[in-house]
């Protein structure tokens, strides 16, 4: 399995060199967007020093861990993603399922999206300057990996649901971007919002959990919720795993 | 008349894809509504009733008016014309007896019409602007046509780069950057410390921040004329770059498409 995964890997860099104005311009834009967040911050934090017990140096780190989930993601996952949409509606998904691997993971790590890697270590060095600011114990500092690493099956996991429906559904192309939608508006304290939105997305569909919860950790406030967030992404993996071989079975070829 | 239709069109194909409009829609609402709950803490949480000169429920609206501009403000043109140019359907359209920026114009207006309307609606029922005297009305009225066309004509001169670039993808999320930053989208530039009044006078911030507050009531007779001067300075400006480029880009088209 390793095997295949570093070709892919091998194949998606040699993709991302023969494409490299595109890689530097995916990744400067990925930095622009970032940048303002943080100024868009730094204008909340100049009125007021905190917002619900969350300083500006909480806030960033908030946000950066929410951009670290999301690059990671979209590093990992997200070209396998667009790639797997048009190979359902076309119909060209027989190649894969004739190969002696399990076509649910070949699929979704089908190629890792490099440009996306630059701004993932950037955010990745800005988040470990901010953390040695912030002082996490060992443990919290462990468990805020953990989070991320929960965070970025939780992503996966959202856009396999979504994408995975272009076998019943054509046309919902646009549907696709929902999930970053999402976690966009979940890079925020979940405070700021009403109780019922906060509730319906801290346990419901947790992604504002998803962004909050490593931010806690990170600030030396553990949360019980990780292992809810856990949990959640651990039921929603399994109910793609299974929309995936239903999927499968509704599957036309046009070959 | 044969504009109008263009005009129709343009409005027709926005509708018929309702499915991107309603989309589109909502993902405009889901930020709009993660920046005003995040407003809303921080004047919670400063204690102050007035940032900027802007009270809460004024910030609200603010930030929902700013967005329906950034929706009519879109930079579409420069995706369109690129398209022209690549494909080398330029040609067609140079054959045909009308005027492309003419008929840009109008296709402009035609897809941005539902948001027009909207924004006219907010203007006529809940901003002040039609209430403070026929000089007033008439004034915000041709500081948002002249806003309107400057920023029309702005992105027709950026569409030109067409003409040597392959690729303008790249243009659009700088473009929604620079809306976001500097149009105001992502907070009103009056909450900037005073060493960055000058901004405001830039042509995102003239289409979406400056036309946002005249809608709030917030610009004296004298800063709408200020900034319809400074639309009208942009606009002969993008005027003067189409007069200079457009000839050359004519030359170096080849016309068969790449």
């Amino acid at each position: 399995m390793l095997k295949i995964y570093r070709v892919l890997v091998t194949q998606s860099l040699a993709e991302t060199m023969t494409y490299r104005v595109t890689t530097v311009l995916t990744a400067l834009f990925g930095v622009l967007f970032y940048a303002i967040d943080l100024i868009t911050g730094g204008v909340y934090f100049s009125f007021t020093p905190t917002i619900y017990g969350w300083n500006f140096l909480d806030y960033l780190n908030l946000i950066t861990t929410a951009n670290l989930i999301s690059y990671a993601y979209q590093f990992l996952f997200v070209a396998g993603h667009e790639d797997l949409v048009d190979q359902i509606l076309d119909g060209n998904l027989d190649y894969s399922l004739l190969r002696p691997v399990n076509s649910y993971w070949f699929h979704a790590s089908y190629r890792v999206d490099f440009p996306s890697l630059v701004t993932l270590l950037l955010t990745g060095v800005i988040e470990g300057v901010i953390l040695s600011k912030l002082h996490p114990t060992p443990l919290n500092l462990l468990l805020y990996v953990v989070a991320v690493i929960v965070g970025i099956g939780f992503v996966f996991a959202l856009n396999q649901i979504m994408v995975t429906l272009a076998f019943w559904v054509d046309g919902l192309s646009a549907l696709n971007g929902l999930p970053e939608d999402l976690m966009d508006a979940s890079a925020r304290p979940a405070k700021i919002y009403p109780r019922v939105i906060q509730q319906l997305f801290l346990w419901v569909i947790p992604s504002l959990a998803i962004t909050n919860v490593p931010a806690q950790f990170g600030h030396n406030q553990p949360t019980w919720l990780l292992l809810w967030t856990a949990l959640v992404t651990g039921v929603l993996l399994v109910i793609s795993y299974i929309e995936w071989q239903r999927g499968l079975l509704k599957y036309v070829s046009a070959n | 008349m044969k504009y109008w239709l263009t005009c129709q069109n343009a409005l027709m194909a926005t509708l018929a894809y309702r499915g991107n409009l309603v989309l589109n829609l909502l993902t405009t609402a889901v930020n709009v509504m993660v920046t005003i709950f995040m407003w809303l803490a921080v004047y919670n949480f400063s204690g102050r009733s007035d940032i900027a000169g802007i009270q809460p429920n004024q910030m609200v609206i603010y930030l929902i008016v700013v967005n329906v501009l950034a929706l009519i403000f879109s930079a579409e043109p420069i995706f369109k014309f690129s398209g022209l140019v690549r494909s080398g359907n330029l040609s067609v359209v140079l054959m045909r007896p009308i005027n492309y920026f003419i008929q840009s114009f109008w296709d402009y207006l035609g897809r941005g019409l539902p948001f027009l309307v909207i924004y006219g609606l907010a203007t006529g029922f809940i901003s002040p602007v039609f209430r403070r005297g026929l000089l007033y009305g008439l004034g915000s009225l041709l500081l948002m046509m002249l806003t309107y066309g400057m920023f029309f004509l702005m992105i027709t001169a950026i569409s030109l780069c067409s003409f040597w670039l392959v690729q303008v993808w790249p243009l659009r999320p700088v473009l929604s950057a620079l809306f976001l930053l500097l149009g105001g989208q992502a907070f009103p530039l009056q909450v900037l410390p005073p060493a960055f009044a000058w901004l405001i006078y830039n042509p995102f911030s003239l289409a979406g921040n400056q036309l946002t507050l005249l809608l709030l009531g917030k610009l004296s007779l004298n800063q709408i004329l200020l900034a319809g001067g400074w639309a009208l300075g942009w606009a002969v400006v993008a005027l003067g770059i189409l007069k200079i480029v457009w000839p050359r880009g004519i030359r170096s088209y080849e016309g068969v498409g790449s």
